[in-house]
């Protein structure tokens, strides 16, 4: 592979391990879980809370998220 | 007429404040940041989950620590060095293993799109993006041009397989620059003023060196240099011009160089 581009963005010409995938998939969803609990906490916390802070978790939240549901649907397209 | 004259874009425009970090101090801590990733991407090719908890502990840590700096530059900073282990989780947790390879990059690059545009949403005016930048648009595509001289120790030193992917070169080509468009736009049109507002003139190489970290997982010594040699310019080229629109043209022409017409010049 070559530096052009990342690694982040270079993976879609590979074929990567689907285990591994799988694995890192369940951090991210851990992750997603996290994000979204602490801002809970932070929102219900404070009565004033920082809005930087909120924004900084969403901004882990959102994409992951995303992430998650193309998940989901693949596994279903695999089951059917 | 005269021309304009180019000066750094997004650099501190005042003195560090009771309870914000010096410019060498906050040096130091992003390159604290930078070698937490570089581990992370080193990890990936021993456990891929071992890397993605790492970047996962480091995107969390860094929206931790808005809560403990008082440091009002850092509601800037801290959005991009979010975005860079978010992507790079999201990119080893993505599906598509057995997808095409233009399935999996819509997959991989609307994630990471969505990234970077929180990551830029709130961003201070004077920082640019997608403007005209200082010196106009001519200059814009002068700096387009730097891919060319770019092209050649990248495609002399690490050369690029194409032929395994399954497709077309063109067509690797026109997928690959789509893909570098958010890549791009993080990597330089948001690391590097997000680093001058609180390191100064050591946000260029430091934004080459977190550009390069992505690439530690090849665990190769051309291949870093590769990958800083060609951060460190289109970073400089950004810092000066507060533009990322030349860097975006740049990299898309890198790709189709590297990718498409060197190696069909190519004799061997």
């Amino acid at each position: 592979m070559t530096p052009p581009v990342a690694p982040s963005m270079l993976e879609f010409l590979g074929h990567g391990d689907p285990a591994s995938s799988r694995t890192a998939g369940v951090v991210l969803l851990v992750t997603v879980l996290v994000a979204l609990v602490v801002r809970v906490v932070w929102q219900s916390g404070e009565p004033f809370p920082s809005r930087d802070g909120l924004r900084l978790l969403d901004l882990v939240a959102a994409p992951l998220l995303l992430v998650f549901v193309l998940i989901v649907v693949e596994r279903f397209r695999d089951l059917s | 007429m005269t021309s304009p004259s180019l000066s750094p874009v997004g650099a501190p425009a005042a003195p560090a404040v009771g309870g914000t970090l010096p410019p060498r101090a906050a040096a130091r801590v992003l390159a604290g940041y930078v070698a937490v990733l570089t581990a992370a991407e080193l990890l990936v090719a021993i456990s891929v989950p071992g890397a993605a908890v790492t970047f996962a502990l480091l995107a969390l840590g860094v929206c931790a620590a808005r809560r403990l700096v008082r440091d009002e530059r850092a509601g800037v900073l801290l959005p991009v060095l979010v975005a860079v282990p978010t992507i790079r989780l999201l990119s080893l947790a993505a599906p598509g293993a057995d997808l095409a390879p233009a399935v999996r990059l819509a997959v991989l690059a609307v994630p990471t799109a969505v990234a970077v545009a929180l990551a830029a949403r709130g961003r201070p005016a004077g920082w640019g993006l997608l403007e005209r930048g200082v010196g106009g648009w001519r200059v814009q595509a002068a700096i387009g041009l730097v891919a060319v001289p770019l092209s050649l120790p990248v495609y002399l030193l690490v050369p690029a397989p194409v032929e395994g992917v399954g497709l077309p070169p063109l067509v690797v080509v026109m997928l690959l620059a789509v893909a570098v468009v958010p890549d791009e736009v993080l990597y330089r049109g948001l690391v590097v003023p997000a680093m001058a507002e609180v390191a100064g003139r050591a946000a260029v190489p430091l934004a080459a060196a977190t550009y390069a970290a992505a690439f530690a997982g090849y665990a190769s010594v051309p291949v870093l240099a590769v990958a800083y040699g060609v951060g460190y310019p289109l970073a400089w080229l950004r810092h000066r011009t507060g533009s990322a629109v030349g860097v975006v043209a740049a990299r898309i022409l890198l790709v189709a160089l590297v990718f498409a017409v060197l190696p069909a010049l190519d004799p061997r």
